[in-house]
């Protein structure tokens, strides 16, 4: 049978794992590898994916990966007979090893320090959702965000650890092996491989450690110094469970260090020995996991005639022998490629490799998958004591039980975001919004005071009060609003909500040629359209990247909100809240149809599976949450008072002169007026034909919170007037779909390319123009003017 | 044009310098606007296609 056939909460042990490529090898790493156990959780509410629990943690599969799986039913796994033996073996004394400690210990020959002044670089190393960026900001004092979701990283950071300035640690985005699957992962691996780092921290989640180590096994095979920092290690100790540190650290032959990164603990000892063993070189004590006597030592012997074989090709080109070798047994292309094999040594290679599959009854990368996770059950064994069911796993399990449950999920989904809508725009975010305004126009009342007192030329007044204070200001008392919705974003990030929500819509998604991953990026998108469209790297096919990064537009991010707070103010008083959650409904919409188009024409085929792993559910962080906010406080503030500024000033210029650079007194005869008339024809169609608007909306490119200033400072205050309801519904409409700001088109440039940049440009204004004209002729037909 | 006029101009002009300043700060090393710029550094390096 295969894993699709089991029931909810039935056990099973794998036999084979089928399929192909870079998938396959990506569950294998995973763990999910012939004779392992595993429990199916459950399926998604809509049937598909489902989740299953192996080697302590949570899995996504697809129905269609899950059938090539073949396994066979087991009695359900007994963890805590399995712990009361372990207990037994734990209670062996092992002596300290002592690795990357000071003193006269250096092992390998190593011992020659590094010239002083040489500047330390550590790569930092691990899972995803691992606590890297928790560790990174503790070495280094920063506020990288964190999130409780895997792939929050998806490119590298530097920063020097603290009190050390000669150093340098970057954090690299999570992997589960030294086989990218996915576009962020080559940027860790790399890393390691070209850019040498001195010493490598490795960060594991201790809570989930057979999976952990998989990748510490391939890191170790490099040969570079490197520390292993157990993450995690209070939630371990708090539910009963222990590690026998010395006897880890004897079997690894490199220093471990158990840490909380989260409460700052134990990071002072992991800083000491990373420094050590990155400036004395201390490279680690064992590469060699193979097993002689198992299974007739055919890996063994297999790794090493490989190793033998490709030796002065792995020196010639810089790449660690053992991890050479390795990688070419599992079929790594670009290893091989970069090895550069005359094709004697190829064929040699091939019938060692076929030798191998012979005689360990298993294809090469399962059996280089087994002999990994052998040496890991044979740690585990010796040094771990496994803990009781954690209370953070029976919390998310229960909370599951109702946000992912099959007929709770999509309406508690719907629940949530339906809430966080209301609270942004309906409570909170208006509430502060009114307080704000309130102080600016009492502000901008008393300049206009001070300066009809001083008797300041009334152009200067123009430009101080119609120019500045009401394009500024105006877009200042948006920053309430703005701040809530990222407050709300965090939480659902923090929280390892969003993995659920993209497990719960992979199916409806896949509909629409996306796989759940996709689901992240495009609620990103509801904050900022650039961190979104950089999120899409967690994505690991170009397909599938593509068609998200295309798609995140249509999500209405933050700086639209002021434009859609500014007309229903104006037009639709009352219905503020309902209006705006409509519109982001349509944004939703527009996304749905141009990704069917899409899949029918330019991105053929089926979305990448969907294979993640499901964190528990935490408490954000207070600390992690509002240094987000403050972050986006400040970025608000500071484009209010750079790209706003620049823009109101430049808009009330050119709408106050004319070309001879005369204060005119209709402002249709100004520069702008000139300039935007151009535009007319194409926008009067769609009733947005006045220069006023079309100007606003040129600035819209630069900022979208700068149409709000702008229409503030042409239409002086007096918008409700010069507008119809009509058109201002176009208006909306055409705000929410037309092209993203410069910033988000730089990042769609950066990713995929110029070409594909200005197809943006073009295809969004073209679907807004299109939205809104639609907008007007059903406007027309009910009888609204 | 009386002095308060002269100090008005001046300090928009002064305003306009220093939020000129800020964009290009904000450009220096990075160039995607997100809100980390420039310490996220996530535009230094460009994705593996």
């Amino acid at each position: 049978m295969t894993i699709n056939e089991l029931k909810t909460g039935q056990s099973a042990r794998i036999l084979t794992v089928g399929g192909e490529g870079a998938l396959r090898q990506h569950l294998l790493d995973m763990g999910v590898i012939p004779g392992v156990e595993l429990t199916l959780v459950k399926f998604a509410p809509m049937g598909d994916p489902i989740e299953i629990r192996i080697n302590h943690y949570e899995l996504t599969l697809r129905l269609d990966d899950a059938k090539r799986i073949e396994v066979e039913p087991v009695e359900r796994r007994d963890e805590a007979a399995e712990k009361i033996i372990k207990k037994k073996k734990l209670q062996m004394q092992t002596a300290h090893p002592g690795l990357g400690e000071d003193g006269i210990f250096h092992p390998k020959g190593s011992g020659e320090p590094l010239p002083e002044g040489t500047k330390l670089t550590f790569a930092l190393v691990g899972n995803q959702n691992c606590g890297k960026t928790t560790l990174f900001n503790q070495l280094t004092g920063s506020n990288q965000h964190v999130g409780n979701f895997p792939g929050v990283t998806v490119d590298r950071k530097d920063g020097a650890i603290r009190g050390f300035s000669d150093t340098c640690i970057t954090d690299l985005p999570g992997i589960y092996s030294m086989s990218p699957y996915s576009a962020e992962e080559l940027v860790s691996r790399d890393f390691v491989l070209l850019e040498k780092p001195h010493a490598i921290i490795n960060i594991l989640d201790v809570t989930c450690i057979e999976r952990s180590l998989f990748l510490t096994m391939q890191l170790l095979e490099m040969d570079v110094p490197m520390v292993v920092a157990l993450n995690m290690m209070d939630e371990m100790v708090g539910n009963g469970g222990s590690v026998d540190v010395n006897a880890l650290e004897e079997m690894l032959g490199t220093p471990v260090i158990p840490i909380s990164a989260a409460k700052n603990e134990g990071v002072e000892e992991l800083i000491h020995h990373a420094v050590h063993v990155a400036k004395y070189q201390e490279k680690p004590l064992r590469q060699d996991f193979c097993d002689k006597q198992a299974d007739g030592g055919a890996v063994h012997r297999c790794i090493h005639a490989v190793i033998h074989l490709i030796e002065d090709h792995a020196k010639r080109v810089g790449l660690p022998v053992r991890f050479a070798a390795a990688k070419l047994i599992e079929g790594d292309e670009r290893v091989l490629e970069q090895l550069n094999l005359d094709e004697n040594e190829k064929e040699t290679l091939s019938h060692i490799i076929v030798q191998l599959e012979k005689e360990r009854g298993l294809d090469r990368n399962a059996a280089m998958a087994d002999m990994r996770f052998r040496f890991i059950y044979k740690v585990c064994d010796r040094c771990i004591t496994k803990p009781k069911e954690s209370r953070e796993h029976i919390r998310s399990e229960k909370i599951d039980k109702v946000l992912t449950g099959k007929f709770t999920a999509i309406p508690g989904f719907i629940l949530i975001m339906a809430l966080v809508f209301f609270l942004t725009f309906g409570l909170i975010g208006p509430f502060l919004q009114d307080l704000i305004e309130q102080g600016i126009s009492r502000l901008s009342a008393a300049v206009q005071g001070w300066m009809e007192s001083g008797q300041v030329s009334p152009v200067l007044r123009s430009l101080v009060i119609d120019g500045i204070f009401n394009g500024v200001g105006s877009v200042l008392s948006f920053l309430p609003v703005i701040v809530t919705m990222f407050f709300f974003l965090s939480l659902l990030e923090d929280s390892g909500y969003l993995a659920r929500i993209a497990f719960v819509m992979d199916k409806l998604l896949r509909k629409i040629g996306l796989s759940g991953r996709s689901i992240v990026p495009m609620l990103i998108g509801f904050g900022c359209t650039v961190p979104a469209v950089m999120s899409t790297r967690t994505l690991p096919s170009a397909r599938d990247r593509k068609l998200t990064i295309l798609l995140t537009p249509f999500m209405s991010c933050t700086a639209k909100l002021p434009i859609y707070s500014f007309f229903v103010n104006c037009f639709f008083p009352g219905n503020a809240w309902w209006i705006i959650t409509g519109l982001y409904l349509l944004g939703i919409l527009m996304s749905v149809l141009v990704a069917l188009l899409f899949k029918k024409t330019l991105f053929r085929g089926e979305a990448v599976p969907f294979v993640m792993e499901l964190p528990n559910y935490r408490m954000p962080g207070f600390v992690n949450v509002w240094h987000l906010l403050w972050d986006k406080a400040k970025d608000f503030l500071k484009r209010a008072f750079s790209v706003i500024l620049i823009a109101t000033v430049a808009v009330w210029f050119l709408q106050s002169f004319s070309f001879r650079f005369n204060l005119i007194e209709d402002p249709k005869d100004s520069i702008l007026a000139a300039i935007a008339g151009l535009l007319v024809p194409v926008m009067s169609p769609v009733g947005l034909g006045d220069w006023r608007i079309i100007t606003s909306l040129v600035s819209g490119f630069m900022a979208k919170e700068s149409v709000v200033a702008s229409m503030e400072v042409l239409f002086s205050g007096d918008l409700a007037a010069s507008l119809t309801k009509l058109t201002a519904a176009s208006m909306l409409v055409f705000s929410l779909l037309y092209t993203p700001c410069v910033a988000a088109i730089a990042a769609v440039k950066r990713e995929l390319g110029g070409k594909w940049a200005v197809g943006v440009v073009i295809w969004q204004c073209l679907i807004a123009w299109l939205c809104a004209l639609a907008v007007r002729l059903i406007g027309l037909s009910l009888g609204m003017v | 044009m009386n002095i308060w006029d002269y100090c008005i101009l001046g300090a928009v002009l002064i305003a306009l310098v220093v939020a000129v300043l800020v964009i290009k700060k904000g450009k220096s090393g990075c160039s995607c606007g997100c809100s980390s710029c420039p310490s996220c550094n996530t535009c230094k390096k460009k994705p593996e296609k």
